[in-house]
């Protein structure tokens, strides 16, 4: 598997790495695919699979759901767990937009 | 609606291996009612998408204690509780049953399933069921409750009065059921009892302390969620690793991958739990006059919410029937979806990992002994007669 698992949470440098990793919002006007994440708080029923397979992209926050939710860029490097996030979620409560 | 009483989940070879019924099920009678001793006026759903849908609107398909008879005097929390006050329940909950708090008990599933393992490891073979699945999650369970685990034997009779009352018919049933739930309630209340003037270090009291919106829970409601959990909590995951051990018994190449890649067991966890789906339906009763793929259903009707089919119907997975444990996709709800999603979702995963790994780290060939015919029990897929040999 891609990923090697492990759960990830709500500790302060895990929250702050992936804030590092993925800022709000990239400058526009960039060459290559922007690929943005975000989830839906109101369909998220916290089943983890997101943050099992993306732990990189989130992590469970105290009550088991999924954190952060805000829409985010992805770093390139990153985008194969957005993807497999967005296909396991069975909530359906990841949306991934992609731009070129 | 259809009239498909031919179609039958309850004969003992439609229960060891569902898939086929579950197929004709949804490709000719989706909006239906089975035959079968539970099943008079309740109507199944069984495609993914109606699945679904009765998961995810819940002012539609309620959980309203009428849609199912589990011998409880007060609505199941948050079961039995439809929105909005199941919110308020699942956030005082779902503290307690996060990873976060799931992960600090891992050493000791880990501790306790080596215990068990030594116990049968040299003797060359065991009954899974008796030596294994069942001790593990009750007795962690019991402990985590804060249940008296001397008493373990006797709390596992009660929860087997309820789930699976030894009756032949529907009445002696339903008052066998109703007996044992009284004497849950009570065992429940003296240990509620004695945390009240004690407090330890266990579920119980913690919810003894807690607050829902800045209001303390009643005493009954400790005693009502310290039952569903009693429910909940013991065959659900028993079945789970009853059902994953038999399918890597009689399939070689899965399990002797789970053997030399151990980093695989978490994804073929949930790839098992697609595949088997050992918790098959859940209930509902509707709650409006509603309409399933053009079947009108009145309001008041029971509903079977048939998971193990919606988890392998093709109209939403790639080749449902073959157990892919890299499947790229596995949005499988094993667990449920919608506000009720299993709340002890994150203690299962971890117990059968945890289970799954010290297994076949210590016994990596095993098989079915020689002529046996697995028996699975209804609704909840225990097997009782899971006989392995090494
Ligand atoms: C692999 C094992 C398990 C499976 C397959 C499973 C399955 C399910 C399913 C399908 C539901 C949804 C029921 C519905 O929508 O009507 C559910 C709910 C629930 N489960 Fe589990 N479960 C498992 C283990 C556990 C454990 C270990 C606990 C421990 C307490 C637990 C506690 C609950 C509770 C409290 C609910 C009700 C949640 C609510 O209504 O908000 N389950 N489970
Ligand atoms: S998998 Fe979906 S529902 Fe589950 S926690 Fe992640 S976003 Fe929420």
């Amino acid at each position: 598997m891609a990923t090697g698992w492990k759960y990830r949470t709500a500790e302060a440098e895990t929250a702050e790495a992936i804030d590092r990793r993925c800022e709000p919002r990239r400058p526009l006007g960039l060459r290559f695919a922007l690929m943005r994440i975000r989830v839906e708080t109101e369909l998220c029923q916290g089943h983890g699979r997101c943050y099992m397979l993306a732990p990189d992209l989130f992590y469970a926050d105290d009550d088991g759901y999924c954190h952060p939710t805000g829409e985010r860029t992805v770093p390139a490097e990153l985008a194969d767990q957005a993807r497999r996030a967005l296909m396991n979620c069975p909530e359906d409560a990841i949306i991934l937009t992609e731009e070129t | 609606m259809t009239d498909a009483k031919k179609y039958s989940l309850e004969p003992p070879e439609v229960a060891r291996n569902p898939h086929d019924t579950y197929r004709e099920i949804r490709d000719n009678a989706p909006v239906a009612e089975l035959a079968g001793r539970s099943q008079t006026g309740a109507v199944t759903l069984s495609r993914h998408e109606d699945v679904m849908r009765a998961f995810q609107t819940p002012e539609v398909f309620s959980s309203d204690p009428g849609a199912i008879e589990i011998g409880n005097i007060r609505p199941l929390v948050p079961l039995q509780i439809d929105p909005p006050h199941h919110r308020k329940h699942r956030k005082a909950l779902d503290p307690l049953f996060a990873p976060k708090q799931m992960s600090k008990h891992e050493p000791r599933v880990r501790e306790l399933i080596r215990d068990l393992i030594d116990k049968v490891v040299d003797q060359g073979h065991c009954n899974f069921h008796d030596d294994i699945a069942e001790p593990l999650p009750s007795t962690i369970f019991l402990e985590l409750l804060g249940l008296p685990v001397s008493r373990v034997d006797e709390f596992l009779a009660l929860k087997d009065g309820i789930i699976r009352p030894p009756a032949r018919s529907m009445e002696e049933r339903q008052e066998k059921v109703k007996a044992t739930g009284q004497k849950i309630y009570a065992a429940l209340e003296e240990v509620v009892e004695a945390r009240m003037a004690q407090r330890e270090d266990d579920f119980l009291s913690t919810l003894i302390d807690a607050e829902v919106e800045g209001q303390p829970l009643s005493r009954d409601d400790v005693v009502d969620i310290g039952y569903l959990f009693f429910l909940a909590g013991l065959d659900t995951v028993s079945a789970s690793l009853e059902c994953m051990v038999a399918f890597l018994a009689q399939n070689p190449g899965h399990r002797q991958r789970l053997v030399d890649e151990p980093e695989v067991i978490p994804h073929a966890v949930e790839e098992m739990l697609r595949y088997e789906s050992p918790v098959a339906s859940a209930a509902r009763i509707t709650a409006i006059d509603t309409e399933v793929n053009g079947c009108p259903i009145s309001a008041g009707t029971r509903i079977q919410v048939l998971i193990g089919s919606a988890n392998t119907d093709e109209r939403a997975w790639d080749g449902p029937d073959e157990v892919d444990f890299d499947r790229e996709s596995k949005k499988h709800i094993a667990f449920g979806a919608g506000v009720h999603r299993c709340l002890g979702s994150h203690l299962a995963r971890m117990e059968l990992r945890v289970a799954l790994e010290e297994w076949h780290a210590r016994v990596p060939h095993y098989r079915l002994a020689d002529g046996l015919e697995l028996q699975f029990s209804q609704g909840i897929r225990q097997i009782d007669n899971l006989k392995l040999v090494w």
